[in-house]
């Protein structure tokens, strides 16, 4: 469990910040997950490999725009 | 218009709260029926009100409110708290006290398989020293999977301004009346120092959202969807219960000492001018037995005590030192008093904000002084902050038609060292002006002469 947490830390460390927009709730959403265990790591893991991905693929200009939900009671 | 809406209340469509007179009315949409419903049935709510953890809420007829608005929906009722207060007007202590009874609500929430569905500061406010959750309506049934959708707010509008002074000595006050939702994670862990961000907790509720955030911004909408319901349950109350813990140990950090939380102990003040001044404001108290007092430059809230002791119900203390303030929550938190010590910079009241400027009301629409106490307060703003004698006392007499006010005179040690580095501009700054421009709004009931420098207190009465 160790080691999984210190992997956590050097990847997320490791992430360059994006100025663009999404809801910024999924971070918290997605930490939770992480720190939910197991579920987690396979979330991590898409994720980035959707990262790796993008190198290769053209993104879809057709993405829909994101929203700003930042307001909550 | 006889019901009054609430103007803070507009983000949940699920419920508005509205004002009538002195009443207070939870309105519940039809939206909201049904959640309300079912967590009745766990009598959390009753229970928790039964401790005093959450206000009570009593189900009204409608018809009998006499508002079509109402007819078709269920009405609750709301006990009246005596002041409304801020976040941002809180001290270390009471902005802690009110985040570990939110993680308490939500853990004990969860065992009756209920959730909270926000996490906001402003959600909880203080009777005394105690702090009570008054939003009955967020607490929503449970489902499986689900995660904790106030997280991200929790950390901005509680951990994130402990952790400020916690770790770096800064108090949250002026950061978070700036901007109202809290301390955004992404700018508060640009100052975190890099070996602070491998501390775990740190790591987990800060790094981790902000880094995932960022991650995530590059993602297709469609590749997050469905992730927010795989969180065990387990996993949910194990966030909750180690966050509780770590809470719980924060202490501020005190860098470089305090302006005036010492001054309690430095025994600046002869023991005979203490007496004197403690018999003066009982024989005030006493007479003119006023419900609620403000007592303005409280310090560690020794006048409070004495205010309260001799009748007043509720005393609300403002300074704007924090170790004062910090003792003086400590002293009413230990002594079972009713007095809430608030941050205020006299010469700058927090202003009415947020949306529509009317959302959070400044200090001045709170008003609610039947008589203000203003001890060793009169020379900060007069002449540390150039405030002219007769604005100062204009503004006094505007918070509570009585009060005391003590006059320091420039022989004053205290007075002396304020003027040390600077050009004294101050030439009609005397006890004789000061009684005068007194006069010619109020009359003086009382005056007494407490320090052997010339400090003065005056009792006085507004006139029409």
């Amino acid at each position: 469990m160790k080691l999984i947490f210190i992997l956590f830390f050097l990847l997320a460390l490791s992430v360059v910040p994006a100025y663009s927009y999404l809801d910024p709730g999924a971070g918290s959403m997605l930490a939770q997950l992480i720190m939910g265990g197991v579920a987690g790591l396979v979330v991590l893991l898409k994720l980035y490999w959707g990262k790796f991905k993008s190198i290769f693929v053209k993104v879809d200009s057709t993405t829909p725009e994101k929203e700003n939900s930042s307001q909550t009671e | 218009m006889s019901f009054f809406p609430d103007p803070a209340s507009f983000r949940d469509p699920k419920g508005k709260v509205f004002k009538k007179d002195d009443r207070i009315f939870r309105l519940i949409s039809e939206q909201g029926v049904k959640d309300y419903e079912l967590v009745k049935t766990t009598n959390f709510l009753s229970n928790m009100s039964k401790l005093g953890k959450i206000i009570q809420a009593t189900e009204v007829d409608p018809a009998g409110l006499d508002s079509p608005d109402f007819s078709t929906s269920v009405v609750l009722e709301h006990p009246r708290l005596p002041f409304i207060s801020y976040p941002y007007e809180w001290c270390f202590p009471m902005l802690k006290k009110a985040a570990q009874l939110h993680l308490e609500l939500q853990i004990k929430a969860l065992e009756e398989n209920l959730m909270f569905s926000d996490a906001s500061a402003y959600n909880i406010q203080f009777q005394g020293p105690q702090p009570i959750f008054i939003d009955v309506l967020s607490l929503r049934p449970y489902r499986e999977g689900q995660i904790w959708d106030g997280h991200r707010q929790f950390c901005e509008q509680f951990l994130n301004p402990l952790l400020l002074r916690s770790l770096l000595g800064v108090c949250h006050n002026s950061w978070y009346r700036g901007n109202l939702e809290g301390i955004p994670s992404d700018e508060f862990s640009k100052l975190l120092p890099w070996y602070k961000k491998f501390s775990k907790n740190i790591f987990l509720h800060v790094v981790l959202p902000v880094r995932m955030n960022n991650l995530a911004q590059n993602q297709k909408t469609d590749s997050l969807s469905g992730l927010s319901s795989n969180l065990p349950k387990v996993s949910l109350k194990n966030i909750f219960t180690k966050l509780l813990s770590w809470v719980s140990e924060l202490q501020p950090l005190y860098s470089s000492g305090s302006t005036w939380g010492s001054y309690d102990s430095m025994h600046c003040y002869q023991e005979e001018e203490v007496e004197k001044k403690q018999q003066f404001i009982s024989e005030f108290i006493q007479n003119t037995k006023p419900k609620t007092v403000w007592d303005l430059g409280c310090n560690t809230g020794e006048y409070s005590e004495i205010a309260l002791k001799s009748g007043a119900r509720h005393v609300i203390g403002f300074d704007y030192d924090q170790t004062s303030l910090e003792k003086a929550f400590t002293r009413a938190d230990n002594n079972n008093l009713n007095l809430l010590p608030l941050y205020l910079d006299g010469a700058n009241p927090s202003p009415s904000q947020g949306w529509n400027n009317e959302e959070r009301p400044g200090l001045l629409k709170r008003k609610n002084a039947d008589a203000v106490l203003a001890l060793a307060f009169e020379h900060h703003l007069t002449i540390g902050r150039n405030i002219p004698i007769p604005q100062f006392l204009e503004w006094l007499i505007s918070l509570a038609p009585i009060g005391v006010v003590e006059f320091i005179p420039k022989e004053d040690p205290n007075l002396q060292r304020m003027l040390s580095l600077r050009e004294d501009i101050f030439t009609d700054y005397t006890e004789k002006t000061f009684r005068n421009i007194l006069e010619r709004k109020c009359k003086i009931i009382k005056s007494t002469i407490v320090s052997k420098t010339g400090r003065t207190l005056f009792w006085y009465e507004a006139t029409k």
